[in-house]
């Protein structure tokens, strides 16, 4: 064990006296193991965030569609009591709502804008996860009573009047050619999402609102439709409530068996896009641990010409009683050091690259202790895998010919 | 006491076959504890290759070589680097210190290999030193020093862990002559104090300051006969061993 502290005191001495070599060739190493790191960890960072913007977006979101399609087969509409016995039966259910879209404009003492009327049940409040944030969404009440009622996002708010303490004012909207006043009853949030969109261009003022005010009052068909959603209360419930609401919409319209109920549900499209981020960082990463192999290369280069150069100094340490066992470690010792300093250093740029990286782009970075771990095992791995070429090399040398050497 | 160097019938080939090189053919001596010989010959005559086997830097083709009581000619390469380590300090033509060591360091290398603690290192390579006249220069590194000073370093290095041999291949062949004066004068004093002296040089000279001269022509011992004019009367316990 003291021999062995002496090895890495002759390797820490050689690497010093050649410190701008060392340094040269430790940065594949930091190259290598950084970009490892730092990959993988904004690769982890930016899944992460899809996952949770997804997620906010309606991770618990399932979109059920009736195939009308086929003209032998008796057309079906969803109705008002098929969401009753879907409210009613189904457990972990938040609430059912179709979405109807409305283009028409909208007036306000600020003059006339461009609107879109989405229109659903009191359930089209979780459609979106952004909150309420003055007055209340319209209520069951208000959707069976046809009240005209709607909801402004903040910035459609400000946009028609200015501010944002608008609720129990009016507006009148305009679809096709007839208009009716309606009663602003509540202010949704502002998404991240919404508002980069609103600086890239100018969209339509977005109204939401009870879709028995469209029917009744704007003259809509709004009796039965091809297509509703279904809100889960999460996106881990989701799949079971789609699966519940099938069979139960299966069974009431007599159609089990015949597939005409589809779905499409967000965890899905989450799961799609997370697995597309994991390819791309698998590959990413490949292509770093590339790198890294090139500087473990770099290192048994520079470890083989070291041991070309010292020959003599082999042959001396030799001649004076060094085992091969003693040779082989003091210069293993010293590509090791190389490997693991700079494997230190590269750890260290790693984390503070995808630190510095992801916060700059508003997201967390996912730094894993497994990936530090591996990248550290990794790192050594390589060290001593290509250090052992030239060690044993240098080990070899017979004394003779090694101190004949010059 | 058996000798401490005891070699029976050593032969060494290289190429064997066609071009075979008989560099040591047949080759038989003793020497004893506290000699000081000196083995002659010109270059390629196998007083090099005698030296490796000596300094147990290589392994005879066949023979045997008792060196302090142990049959080193079949030992393997790190059993070799062992009894060099404990028994053999070498002084070499070309000083061979390493570089980048200080001339302490260099000193302390064999004891690092022998495995002494460090503060046991340092004491025995600071009375080397002293011993050679270097405790000023402890902290040179071999470009700052000359070659005398060098080959003083070397010689520390090869006493600090007191071999029972010393072994100097040509060592004053890269000198002056004023630091081949010193260097001789050392290694006399080494011999005064007891040590076994082995000296492999190609110069009649030099030969003639050791106490027994072993000349070796062809691979084999053309002549093996004590320097009397040097005895100054003193009669050696040893039995005369010429032819």
């Amino acid at each position: 064990m003291g021999q062995f502290v002496e090895y890495i005191k002759m390797a820490l001495a050689n690497l010093r006296a050649k410190k701008g070599r060392s340094i040269l060739t430790m940065l594949g190493i930091i190259i290598g193991i950084a970009s490892v790191i730092m990959i993988i960890s904004i690769g982890n960072g930016v899944k992460a965030q899809i996952s949770s913007e997804l997620e906010s977006m309606g991770g618990g979101l399932i979109y059920l569609r009736i195939d009308n399609q086929n003209k032998d087969k008796e057309v079906i509409e969803l109705k008002e009591e098929d969401f009753d016995a879907l409210n009613s039966k189904i457990s972990n259910l938040k609430g059912v709502t179709p979405l109807y879209n409305a283009w028409g404009t909208v007036t306000s003492p600020k003059g006339n804008f461009e609107a879109i009327g989405g229109a659903g049940t009191e359930a089209l409040e979780f459609n979106n996860s952004d909150p309420i944030i003055k007055g209340k969404y319209f209520s069951k009440e208000d959707y069976l009573a046809g009240r005209k009622v709607c909801v402004l996002s903040e910035s459609d708010a400000v946009k028609l009047f200015g501010n944002t303490d608008v609720v129990g004012m009016t507006i009148e909207l305009t679809f096709y050619n007839v208009t009716q006043e309606m009663t602003i009853v509540g202010i949704r949030q502002n998404s991240t999402a919404k508002l980069l969109a609103s600086l890239v261009s100018s969209p339509r003022v977005q109204i939401e609102m009870p879709i028995s005010v469209l029917g009744e009052q704007f003259g809509f068909y709004v009796e039965g439709f091809d297509g509703i959603y279904l809100i889960a209360n999460s996106s881990s419930t989701a799949a079971q409530v789609a699966q519940d609401g099938i069979s139960l919409l299966e069974s009431r319209h007599n159609i089990r068996g015949e597939g005409r109920i589809q779905i499409e549900t967000m965890a899905e499209q989450t799961g799609m896009i997370t697995n597309v981020l994991d390819m791309v960082t698998i590959f990413i990463a490949f292509v770093a641990v590339i790198s890294l192999v090139v500087g473990g290369i770099g290192v048994m280069n520079i470890m083989l010409v070291s041991v070309t150069e010292r020959t003599r100094e082999i042959g001396i340490r030799k001649a004076l009683g060094a085992r091969t066992g003693s040779v082989m470690l003091q210069f293993l010792a010293e590509s090791a050091i190389i490997t693991l300093v700079g494997g230190l250093i590269g750890i260290l740029i790693g984390i503070s690259g995808a630190i510095g990286i992801c916060s700059a782009f508003g997201f967390e970075a996912g730094i894993e202790t497994s990936v530090i771990i591996i990248a550290t095992i990794f790192s050594s791995g390589v060290g001593l895998f290509f250090g052992i070429y030239p060690a044993k090399k240098a080990a070899k040398l017979s004394p003779i010919e090694a101190l004949r050497h010059d | 006491m058996g000798s401490l160097v005891d070699i029976k019938n050593i032969h060494k080939i290289y190429n064997p076959g066609e071009n075979e090189v008989r560099a040591l053919d047949g080759v038989s001596l003793t020497i004893d504890r506290g000699e000081y010989v000196a083995i002659i010959g010109q270059s390629g005559s196998g007083k090099s290759t005698l030296m490796n086997m000596l300094g147990c830097l290589d392994i005879p083709s066949s023979g045997i070589y008792y060196l302090n009581g142990q049959n080193v000619s079949h030992m393997t390469d790190n059993e070799l680097s062992d009894i060099r380590n404990k028994e053999i300090g070498f002084i070499f033509q070309g000083f061979n210190l390493i570089p980048g060591l200080t001339a302490l360091e260099n000193v302390e290398l064999p004891l690092v290999y022998r495995g002494v603690a460090k503060r046991e290192r340092i004491k025995l390579s600071t009375v080397a030193l002293e011993k050679v006249g270097l405790a000023h220069r402890m902290d040179h590194k071999p470009s700052e020093m000359s070659g005398g000073q060098q080959q003083r370093v070397a010689i520390a290095r090869a006493i600090a862990q007191a071999p029972p041999i010393i072994l100097a291949d040509e060592p004053t062949g890269n000198l002056d002559s004023k630091s081949t004066v010193e260097i001789m004068r050392i290694l006399e004093g080494l011999h005064e104090e007891g040590r076994t002296v082995i000296l492999i040089t190609h110069d009649n000279e030099i030969a003639a300051k050791a106490k027994r001269v072993i000349r070796i022509r062809d691979g084999r011992v053309e002549e093996d006969y004590y320097n009397k004019d040097r005895e100054k009367g003193h009669v050696d316990e040893v039995d005369k061993k010429k032819e």
